[in-house]
């Protein structure tokens, strides 16, 4: 019998309850450095300590609550490709806003996004990319007066 | 009367050219995205905070707050005539409203709708004039370990109503309790968890968390869900309703005003949970509940007067109190404390004007949604006809640029990215990020109050319980764990089965 037709049906828990224990434990490990101090003079690290116990406990009533065979629910798949393209398409535009100036950025990150859900065609993205420009430099650049550059020579 | 008299207060700032211009903006980028499905609110305020940065904190916020009741009006619209719900909150809108587009009486719907939002929020916004004043009164004698043991009960309020384990949402709060104590320890002045990041000292911006969450992560989950695409658009016919249309209607407006209200002040619902509940509770009391779902105007009416009764009084205790009942509020909170208003029962007294222009620029607003929606139906339902696929890359880009345009760094914008996937991922494991946002915004008010009244009790944690307010408030909190955890777990396992 292997574990998942066994008593762990519902791995989701456990999943969730190990995210909310690490980053619980994170937490806590690193105020073990902050100055503690008493119930009377609490240090910086008292309070957060305290939360981060909890966190920690959330955890791991998480974790157990699986054992509980009465749940049975499949985990939500994940848009694997939508989620990579956009993080590509912001970092994209963040490296080029600071060394190719606001309109290479902003294209980029237009002809990147487009990728997420298929193969955008040449002239949609030119269509695009134009009317985004237009709306966003007129209202960051020629509007508010953003101090970025238009395009860094 | 004060009350009166501030509200003339109220109504001289929300009457100024200037800040009549950014409700008009406001309420018409509600309706704008109320109508578009997969843009809502809180995406688009997110979007904006950065763009409100060194604007007169009234002004931002009659702004941002146009948004959120304009987007109840425009997701109305959508649900009569396409059968979309542009918004959560009109979901029930759909099942009538729709019927009546397609039988013709598209126009009376959408008039009923108007018409109910616009006695709703009247009724909201004098209700606030009524409250705020006595709410504000009563919570500023609060002592450290009340206002502590209130903070304590709106996260676990929030934390348990919203969709999903309570567990989760318990979980989520704490870690944006965590997420909103990095930086500088405001009363010794060390730095924590900065990692000797200077970037980080200042806190992590609540709109680098905002943008991430209901930018990247929101955009990532509609790209996957199917494109709805409207159908057929309903013929609108006479907008005029008739007198039986009236009839019908005023009864359930305000029952439906009444329950939006309750809901509204309450911490973890909001108006797409008061529109569900009047719509039921309309049926239930119906001489004839058979009628519901072809067409009944009583279901039209009580819905969407519901919701937009709750959208008013959410800023109850936003205001009154500095504690946000829902992310919205959180967020306009959030985008006054960038503008240098500290959250709390103060607010009413330091920054009357903002408080009054707040109330009365949403009694203006909601007369301007009146006269910008019926008319001009024809015009916004065209927006539908453009595709998600060219809206959200506009969305990034405007998200990006109004992040950078803060600090000019390309750092926010790592941790703008951070967030966005970590709260997607977290969201396929079902928790929310609802409870994580209030979190990052209640954690620090949480933790001064318990430090404060730990001072004034000699280290004596006993305080919390021997104050009876506090004690309630600890019992309260206890009581909605513990009648909520069992009744989600029926429901969980109804739908598995």
């Amino acid at each position: 019998m292997s574990l998942v037709d066994g008593p762990l049906r519902n791995p989701r828990p456990v999943i969730v309850g190990a995210i909310f224990a690490a980053s619980g434990t994170a937490f806590l490990v690193t105020a073990q450095g902050y100055e503690g101090g008493s119930a009377l003079h609490m240090g910086p690290g008292y309070f957060p300590t305290l939360v981060a116990v909890l966190l920690v406990l959330i955890g791991l009533v998480n974790i157990g609550s699986a054992f509980r065979a009465s749940e049975r629910e499949g985990l939500r798949h994940i848009a694997w490709r939508p989620l990579l393209v956009i993080a590509a398409a912001v970092l994209v535009f963040s490296v080029l806003i600071a060394a190719t100036g606001l309109i290479p950025a902003i294209a980029g990150l237009v002809v990147v996004s487009l990728f997420a859900t298929g193969v955008p065609s040449l002239r949609e993205t030119l269509l695009l990319i134009v009317v985004v420009e237009i709306i966003c430099l007129s209202i960051f650049h020629f509007l508010l007066g953003l101090q970025v550059p238009l395009v860094v020579l | 009367m004060d009350a009166l008299h501030s509200l003339a207060l109220g109504f001289q700032v929300a009457s100024s050219p200037l800040n009549l211009f950014y409700c008009l903006i406001g309420v018409s980028l509600g309706t704008l995205i109320g109508i578009l499905p997969g843009v809502g609110p809180l995406l688009t305020i997110a979007m904006l905070i950065p763009l409100t940065f060194g604007m007169p904190p009234e002004s931002s916020v009659i702004m941002l707050a146009g948004i959120y009741y304009g987007a109840s009006y425009g997701g109305s619209t959508a649900a009569i005539l396409v059968n979309l719900p542009g918004e959560p909150s009109s979901v029930v809108t759909c099942i009538d409203g729709h019927q009546m587009a397609r039988q013709g009486r598209g126009g009376a719907a959408l008039a009923i709708a108007a018409i109910g939002s616009f006695v709703a929020g009247s009724i909201g916004t004098a209700l606030i004039v009524l409250c705020a004043p006595i709410l504000q009164q009563w919570v500023i004698n609060f002592s450290p370990a009340d206002y502590a043991s209130l903070i304590f009960m709106a996260l676990i309020a929030t934390a348990t109503l919203v969709q999903g384990s309570v567990l989760n949402g318990i979980g989520m709060a704490l870690l944006g309790v965590l997420i909103g104590l990095v930086g500088m320890d405001p009363m010794t002045g060390s730095s924590r968890f900065t990692f000797g990041s200077l970037e980080l000292m200042d806190g992590i911006d609540f709109v680098v968390v905002a943008i991430g969450v209901f930018a990247i992560a929101e955009i990532v989950q509609t790209l996957d869900e199917k494109e709805n695409r409207p159908g057929e658009v309903a013929a609108t016919g006479s907008i005029w309703p008739s007198l039986a249309d009236l009839k019908a209607s005023w009864l359930p407006i305000l029952r439906g005003t009444g329950i939006g209200a309750l809901f509204g002040i309450l911490p973890g619902t909001g108006p797409t949970i008061s529109s569900i509940a009047a719509y039921f509770f309309e049926r239930r009391i119906a001489r004839d509940p058979s009628r519901f779902g072809r067409g009944a105007i009583e279901g039209v009416a009580a819905a969407e007067s519901a919701n937009n009764a709750a959208a008013q009084t959410g800023f109850i205790p936003t205001m009154t109190m500095g504690i946000p009942g829902s992310a919205t509020m959180a967020m306009l909170l959030g985008a006054l404390m960038m503008n240098g208003v500290n959250p709390g029962p103060n607010m009413i007294n330091q920054r009357p004007e903002l408080f009054w222009g707040l109330i009365a620029s949403m009694w203006i607003g909601n007369l301007m949604l009146l006269i910008l929606n019926l008319p001009l139906v024809g015009m916004w339902v065209k927006i539908l006809s453009v595709p998600y696929r060219w809206l959200f890359p506009a969305i990034l880009v405007f998200s990006a640029l109004g992040l950078y345009s803060l600090n000019l760094r390309a750092f926010d914008l790592y941790l703008m990215l951070g967030f966005g996937v970590g709260a997607y991922l977290l969201a396929r494991l079902r928790c929310e990020p609802v409870p994580f946002i209030i979190g990052i915004i209640l954690g620090p008010m949480l933790e001064e109050h318990f430090r404060r009244a730990m001072v004034i009790s000699h280290g004596d944690p006993g305080v919390f319980v021997t104050s009876w307010l506090s004690l309630l408030f600890l019992v309260l909190s206890v009581l909605i764990v513990l009648l909520m955890a069992p009744r989600k777990r029926l429901r969980a396992e109804a739908a598995a089965i």
